[in-house]
């Protein structure tokens, strides 16, 4: 991982009960679903999108590891927790009788780079990423909203680093072929409202 | 100089950070004297930089993470529950399996111990006996032992009409013990 994670914990409830574990695993695993479930929900919706709901994904991934946790070191299982969610939702885009869940997430909310970025641009990158082969996608969300290393990202989708390398010049390429379009209006529209204001 | 797709490609693995630091020194000699591909290089960062505030507006508010988080907690809370009832149903399990063993392994050993006391039942006639006391010539008493159907067994001759009375009177005891037995060993076999 090139960028450390600042992630905001959330406490979750200990696992059957209040009492002290006498499972250590049980309390690595406990931190280690606190402190990556934001980044983890958030790679879930930018690979499933609508196609299916990304809290089904994280919930199903988490309760995989936890049934066989004890195979695991979660000193480090930030990795770990990303290749489960990350192979839950290609799973998961994969089955027949996925259905379409309603966008929960519209973008209402601010972005870190302010009022510059519109919500219609990054609704229109959204749908445009949605539109990408699963794989294309799921490279593409760990290469640049993980910052993971093409052989970290190969190790997680069960691929070569060579095959990763060429999905994702292809994700950027197919998007930029996407966007061409509104990015091109977009540039447009400030020079007319130039020309009018002359 | 055009930027063609091997440009594009070397561009991009270099905002990756994937580069050589040899490629990227000879990248940085290129773009210090290439506009085009400089600008190019400054398209690329624009698309990129406008996916990652994309990615970023995909993240969930807190509200968001503690739903996720309590609905995560209710399933495994439901899982080690099951797992501890499981847990606990594998030892009773368990603990049957070994008692019906060691059931099976007795009935292998001694198989026939039940049907051998079953079969000492008064109607087989084998061992039951009627003693009839009847004085014969020369003052000798003869107690005759008969099973059921009345057919002699045993014949066991007495000096004095006492002693033929006292042995009659021990077999018929001993009868009574012996048809107690088979009839306790009945009822200990019926509440089975």
């Amino acid at each position: 991982m090139r960028v450390s994670e600042e992630e905001r914990p959330i406490t979750l409830g200990k696992i059957g009960g209040p009492e002290k574990h006498t499972d250590p695993t049980i309390e690595l695993f406990e931190k280690a679903v606190q402190n990556h479930s934001r980044r983890l929900l958030a790679i879930a919706r930018a690979i499933v999108g609508t196609r299916a709901s990304p809290e089904d994904v994280v919930q199903q991934a988490v309760t995989n590891l936890f049934q066989h946790r004890a195979r695991y070191d979660w000193r480090e299982p930030g990795g770990l927790l990303k290749r489960a969610v990350v192979n839950e939702s290609l799973r998961l885009l994969r089955h027949p009788r996925m259905s379409m869940v309603a966008d929960e997430h519209p973008d209402t909310t601010e972005t870190p780079v302010g009022g510059m970025i519109e919500n219609e641009t990054v609704q229109q990158v959204r749908k445009a990423l949605a539109k990408l082969p699963e794989h294309f996608r799921a490279a593409l969300v760990l290469c640049e909203y993980e910052n993971m290393s093409y052989q970290q990202i190969a190790e997680t989708l069960n691929a070569s680093v060579p095959q990763v390398k060429t999905w994702i010049h292809r994700a950027r390429r197919q998007l930029e072929g996407m966007l061409k379009d509104y990015v091109e209006s977009g540039r447009k529209e400030p020079a007319r409202q130039a020309v009018e204001k002359k | 100089m055009p930027v063609n797709e091997t440009d594009l490609e070397q561009l991009e693995t270099y905002l990756d950070d994937e580069l050589s630091p040899e490629e990227v020194r000879e990248l940085d000699r290129r773009l210090a004297t290439d506009s085009a591909l400089a600008d190019q290089l400054d398209e690329l960062r624009a698309q990129r930089a406008l996916r990652v505030s994309m990615f970023r507006a995909m993240e969930p508010n807190d509200g968001e993470v503690e739903s996720l988080l309590k609905r995560v907690d209710g399933n495994l809370h439901r899982q080690a529950h099951w797992s501890k009832l499981l847990g606990r149903l594998r030892y009773i399990g368990s603990a049957a399996a070994c008692l019906f063993v060691g059931f099976m392994i007795s009935h292998a050993i001694w198989p026939t111990q039940p049907h051998d006391e079953i079969n000492t039942s008064p109607n087989t006639g084998s061992h039951v006996a009627q003693p009839v006391v009847s004085p014969t010539h020369g003052q000798i008493y003869q107690v005759v032992l008969q099973d059921e159907n009345g057919n002699v067994i045993g014949v066991q001759n007495f000096d004095n009409l006492n002693d033929a009375r006292e042995f009659q009177n021990d077999v018929g005891q001993l009868q009574s013990k012996h048809r107690q037995i088979q009839n306790g060993i009945r009822l200990i076999q019926d509440s089975f």
